[in-house]
């Protein structure tokens, strides 16, 4: 639980009862406090105003008494005070200033007399007493024939003020009690709504259901606050969907995502320990969707992943789970198997399901997947470990071709395990330089003259034999380790060729081939420019050679970097074609100079008369589009016979010569050998000269 | 206090000031006043001629001696008339000879009021008080103080005349 909730903060409830609760009573003790002074006030002159009219009184009703000298009558006029008890002392002089009659309250003899120095008919205040100095006038003012003195009681004023401030504490207490309980009430009116939407907030917190909404409508301020309130709900609810659907799923296919499925892979192998129950992993790559992506677009490729996973959801039932590993790669979990029949039933469905073709606007794609499986417990108790596994067994079909499915086995791991050697080898080589060029020469098919000569790249691998192309070029690709090999290779054919055009034994191109990644280096053709200008080579005697995947995607970037190679004054192949998605329309778009019919082509020529003239077609189509044309592999005289009757240009093969070392190639451009001199002597012996 | 006082006046003084005294409890018609005394003796008039001139509000007061062997014209002037004890006359028949109804009499005989008399003086021991006839004062048509008839001796009404 949050440990941040303070020991009791003041709430607003509280606060608000607190505010209410103090402004009724200041303005209470204020009203009270003014009421007792101006009723003090009025209490006072009441008081003087009462006490001196009956002074007055006095001083009329005695003056006969004074006059005659009744002291009697007045004793008698002077007892009747005995009923007023504010009167304490009162008395009556003659003119002369001699005491004539007084009464006192407490049958006291007089203690103050008539004080003769105050001014006649005014009075004094001592403390709680209240002198009156009247005097007793007849037929005008002026004829004063005695004097009245009355000697006060202030008790009833401040007896008065007592009832006063009794009666009006009472009062403000009675008020105040209400105000605390009508306070606790009103105070509700405004806290009520904050408390909810506190309330809900602590809910939302603690349950963390962000689905909760507050209502009020009550009042503007509490509804905006309430509206803004359910708003900031709203938008983290959706960003909360949305992360766990980030953490959960693939955003492109809406498929689980690869943490997600590895979660439940361990999760499964947990409860298969308890249940002793077995599990199948399934992985599954496209073969050659790569090739989709860099020759269609990565939109064509996005759209064959959703169909696939479309496909793939279909097919997987309940318990198992299929989920996008990344890229082209899709990873299926059959739990609890009952059997390895039931794992290549599924295989089996997968492998049909796929066998339809993909449809892209006018495309028609066929994809088939290459799968790889593994099995808990058998092959591997840890998620990793299994999944590795899986992994190698789906490369494993890859290396066989593809679009088939194979069990995990032990032998796996070692090719596997080779092919890791080959990687980290690969990086010691590129240290250590153990690449080398072989160059195998083109000839005319006219003349029968070398007419240029394709650099080809070798490895001599430490304590082993040569390593084909093949085996790691892909490898090179993959590792990033193609670029300083490539580099390499760009140097070392200028400088080659440079020796022998200095030696004045060859005026030809020489071919180089970029790889996909290469070819995509920013600062490719920089790097090309620095190394000719650095040998001091004239870009002319440079050709490269790409393929077509290299330009099918980003097009337009690609279309732009091959006419600024071709304003340098290099040439540019396009190799190996007939191998991918070649259509000799697109052929225009590029500024190609030179096309190299693939292998395949040549090899197949003589199989069947179709494939001749499709030969035939590429050949004449190409020299419409103003392209010189190479055919690759050429091992035949009959071979090399049908391609001049064709009108091919060039021709490169075993026939001619193989790759050969530096030192070969010298000595052949020594001897200036013609191909013609070649075929004349070797043809009748050729071994691969069909019957 | 007051009695040794009066011990030293004699009795015509204490009699003068008592009229003085009286004479300014009752509301008169006129500013002025005239007082006229009938069978004074030497001492009375030696008395009344202390008298002030004016009253205490300031007003004119004039002492009139009336001859007892006159032809007791009593003049329309006289506002009080004190008949004193030597007179030895028909207090009825002299009071029917005064002119001014509004006149306040006073006078010094056992049967002064029942006659008609306004103020009688009599003696109590050795002091000299005063009777009101208030049911007289009531048909003269004057109005005397009430703080005089609460000092009177004795305040006659109505029936107390018969």
């Amino acid at each position: 639980m949050n440990k941040s909730v303070t020991p009791q903060k003041a709430t607003i409830q509280s606060k608000l009862v607190l505010i209410i609760v103090t402004i009724s009573t200041l303005s209470l003790l204020l009203a009270a406090t003014l009421f007792t002074l101006v009723q003090l006030q009025e209490h006072r002159s009441t008081l003087i105003e009462n006490l001196t009219s009956v002074a007055k009184i006095t001083a009329d009703n005695v003056q006969a008494a004074v006059l005659f000298e009744n002291e009697r009558d007045a004793n008698k006029i002077l007892s009747e005070f005995s009923s007023d008890s504010r009167i304490l002392t009162a008395a009556i002089y003659t003119a002369e200033k001699q005491l004539f009659s007084f009464y006192d309250i407490s049958k006291q003899n007089i203690t103050r007399l008539y004080d003769f120095s105050a001014e006649n008919g005014t009075y004094q205040f001592e403390n709680d007493l209240f002198h009156i100095y009247q005097p007793i006038s007849i037929q005008g003012e002026n004829n004063i024939i005695g004097y009245v003195y009355l000697k006060a009681n202030l008790d009833s004023l401040y007896q008065q003020l007592r009832h006063n401030i009794l009666v009006i504490t009472l009062i403000v207490i009675s008020v105040l009690i209400i105000t605390i309980l009508l306070s606790s009430k009103l105070q509700k009116l405004i806290s009520a709504p904050i408390l909810e939407l506190a309330q809900a907030t602590k809910t939302i917190r603690d349950d963390k259901n962000y689905g909760l909404r507050v209502e009020h409508n009550e009042y503007l301020e509490i509804k905006q606050l309430s509206d803004g309130f359910n708003l900031m709900l709203s938008e983290i609810q959706e960003r909360d969907n949305h992360l766990q659907q980030l953490a959960m799923y693939d955003e492109l296919t809406g498929l689980h995502n690869r943490k997600y499925y590895i979660d439940l892979l361990n999760q499964a192998i947990a409860r298969g320990l308890r249940k002793s129950q077995s599990h199948a992993i399934l992985f599954l790559d496209l073969d050659r969707f790569k090739h989709i992506n860099d020759s269609l677009g990565h939109s064509v490729g996005d759209e064959i992943l959703q169909q696939t996973s479309q496909r793939l959801t279909l097919i997987t039932r309940d318990d198992d789970v299929v989920a996008r590993f990344g890229g082209d790669e899709f990873i299926f979990l059959l739990q609890d198997i009952p059997s390895l029949h039931h794992v290549a039933e599924m295989t089996d469905r997968i492998l049909e399901e796929l066998r339809m073709p993909f449809s892209y606007r006018h495309h028609s794609i066929v994809l088939t997947p290459s799968i790889g499986i593994s099995l808990y417990p058998d092959n591997g108790e840890t998620s990793e470990d299994l999944l590795k596994k899986a992994d190698t067994a789906m490369y494993q079909v890859k290396s066989m071709g593809g679009n088939a499915h194979l069990f995990f086995t032990d032998a796996m791991n070692v090719e596997a395990q080779q092919r890791q050697n080959v990687e980290e080898d690969l990086h010691s080589a590129v240290i250590k330089d153990e690449f080398f060029l072989q160059y195998q020469p083109k000839v005319n098919l006219h003349s029968g003259e070398i007419m240029g000569m394709e650099a080809l790249i070798r490895w001599k691998r430490k304590g082993k034999d040569l390593v084909p192309p093949n085996e790691f070029i892909p490898i090179a690709e993959e590792t990033g380790l193609i670029i300083p090999i490539g580099n390499m290779v760009i140097n070392e054919a200028i400088l080659q060729t440079k020796s022998w055009v200095d030696a004045g034994l060859y005026n030809h191109r020489i071919a180089i081939n970029i790889s996909a990644k290469q070819f995509r280096q920013v600062d490719f053709l920089d790097n090309l420019k620095a190394q000719i200008e650095d040998n001091q080579i004239s870009p002319e005697f440079l050709e490269i050679e790409i393929t077509e995947a290299v330009v099918m995607e980003n097009t337009d970037d690609a279309i732009a970097k091959m006419k600024k190679i071709k304003d340098f004054g290099i040439k540019l192949a396009m190799d190996d074609f007939g191998t991918g998605y070649s259509s000799l329309s697109y052929l225009k778009k590029f500024p190609f100079d030179i096309l190299k019919i693939d292998m395949s082509f040549i090899r197949d020529m003589q199989v069947s008369n179709v494939n001749a003239s499709i030969v035939k077609s590429i050949i004449s189509l190409a020299h419409t589009l103003g392209l010189e044309v190479v055919a690759e592999g050429v091992e035949q005289e009959n071979q090399a016979t049908l391609l001049r009757d064709m009108n091919c240009d060039l021709i490169q093969g075993y026939l001619f010569s193989r790759p050969l070392n530096s030192v070969d190639v010298s000595s052949l451009l020594q001897k200036g050998s013609n191909l013609f001199d070649l075929m004349d002597r070797e043809s009748p012996s050729s071994p691969t000269t069909k019957p | 206090m007051a009695e040794k006082q009066t011990k030293a006046y004699s009795e015509s003084v204490v009699k003068a000031a008592l009229i003085y005294n009286i004479l300014h409890f009752i509301e008169w018609p006129t500013k002025d006043l005239e007082i006229c005394i009938y069978g004074a003796n030497e001492q009375d008039v030696s008395s009344f001629n202390l008298f002030p001139s004016s009253t205490k509000a300031g007003n004119a007061l004039l002492v009139t001696f009336l001859h007892k062997n006159g032809t007791l014209l009593i003049p329309d002037t006289c506002q009080i008339i004190f008949i004193t004890g030597e007179a030895k006359i028909n207090t009825r028949q002299f009071l029917a000879k005064t002119k001014n109804p509004q006149s306040v009499t006073i006078g010094e005989s056992r049967q002064f009021i029942k006659q008609g008399g306004m103020i009688n003086f009599v003696h109590k021991g050795s002091n000299i008080r005063f009777e009101i006839n208030a049911d007289a004062f009531k048909k003269a048509g004057l109005i005397i103080s009430s703080q005089v008839l609460r000092i009177a001796d004795r305040v006659y009404m109505g029936d107390d005349n018969e």
